[in-house]
């Protein structure tokens, strides 16, 4: 049996329509350049192999969204979004930080999600009965 | 960010933020806090000599959003204190469960007709004020800015009368 121990907890967040779900807020900042943070809450999606945000916030922190590489994320209906990469540093004031390619939709999107490979950067453990989550900030 | 304040390229998760980083709250103001300071509180209250002009700016600018009823947006308490990467090491589990910008989401939740006539647009809310809002991210944030925000904490406003339950897409 693996055991696992984990070093902060979160609560679920809830919506203003009183949903609950695990997320996180994390701050989102371009690799290089300007500092033109924006602090964005984030769903995290074990369905999602790759991180998805709306597209409005690569513009917000000063990225040309149509400038970076294609990447299409199929949703669960068959139909397909199309997203764009680019590298962004994200940071959570408890985690630490991290770069990651994210994809920015070209198309409004209603949540923010991180996906697989954001949780290739840390451990998570879910329990849903007590809705929270559990993370040590290392692989 | 000035380049020495640059978080470094592929910093893994699990490395704390560099000492150079800056926390948001409350986030009014680029020169609130310069850096995490060692005595946290002390550097973060609303009494800041640079937070009150700027939050008097907000309220003569008419940010602070009276109109949509008595009581429903408030103006920030001043000695509220703020979640820091190290002020967050002091308080207990329950708080830190709750993770950073709780007061927003609080106040998401609770004044639920304070964004209503909002649905489907960008709000930056900082506290319990609405900062801007729009359709276009871009220039919300950037009226934020403008505002004294700093890192504005940004989301859409959800259709009320949506009562489709979630999936990720």
């Amino acid at each position: 049996m693996v055991h696992v121990t984990y070093s902060h907890e979160f609560n679920y967040l809830r919506t203003a329509r009183r949903h609950l779900f695990p997320g996180l807020t994390i701050r989102v900042q371009k690799a290089h350049g300007p500092d033109n943070t924006v602090e964005i809450e984030a769903h995290l999606d074990s369905g999602a192999e790759y991180s998805l945000f709306d597209g409005e916030i690569a513009g917000a922190i000063g990225l040309d969204l149509l400038s970076g590489g294609r990447r299409r994320y199929a949703a669960t209906h068959g139909e397909a979004l199309e997203a764009r990469i680019h590298q962004v540093t994200l940071v959570h004031p408890e985690l630490g930080s991290s770069s990651l390619p994210v994809g920015f939709s070209t198309v409004k999107i209603r949540r923010h999600l991180l996906g697989r490979d954001f949780f290739n950067l840390i451990q998570i453990g879910f329990r849903e009965r007590q809705l929270s989550f559990y993370v040590t900030p290392t692989p | 960010m000035s380049r020495d304040t640059q978080i470094p390229e592929w910093l893994a998760f699990g490395t704390r933020p560099p000492a150079t980083f800056r926390p948001s709250i409350p986030n009014m103001g680029p020169q609130t806090v310069s850096a995490a300071p060692v005595d946290v509180r002390s550097h973060m209250s609303w009494w800041d000599s640079r937070t009150l002009p700027a939050l008097g700016v907000a309220v003569q600018s008419g940010v602070i959003l009276s109109a949509y009823g008595t009581g429903c947006v408030r103006v920030p308490r001043l000695v509220a204190v703020a979640h820091t990467p190290r002020g967050i090491e002091s308080q207990d589990l329950e708080t830190t469960a709750r993770g950073h910008r709780a007061r927003e989401r609080d106040f998401r939740v609770t004044h639920p007709e304070a964004f209503r006539p909002l649905a489907g647009q960008w709000v930056v809310l900082e506290g319990e004020i609405i900062v801007s809002h729009g359709h276009n991210a871009s220039l919300v944030v950037a009226e934020a800015r403008s505002r004294g925000i700093r890192v504005p904490y940004i989301f859409l406003v959800e259709d009320p009368e949506d009562d489709s339950v979630w999936i990720g897409l």
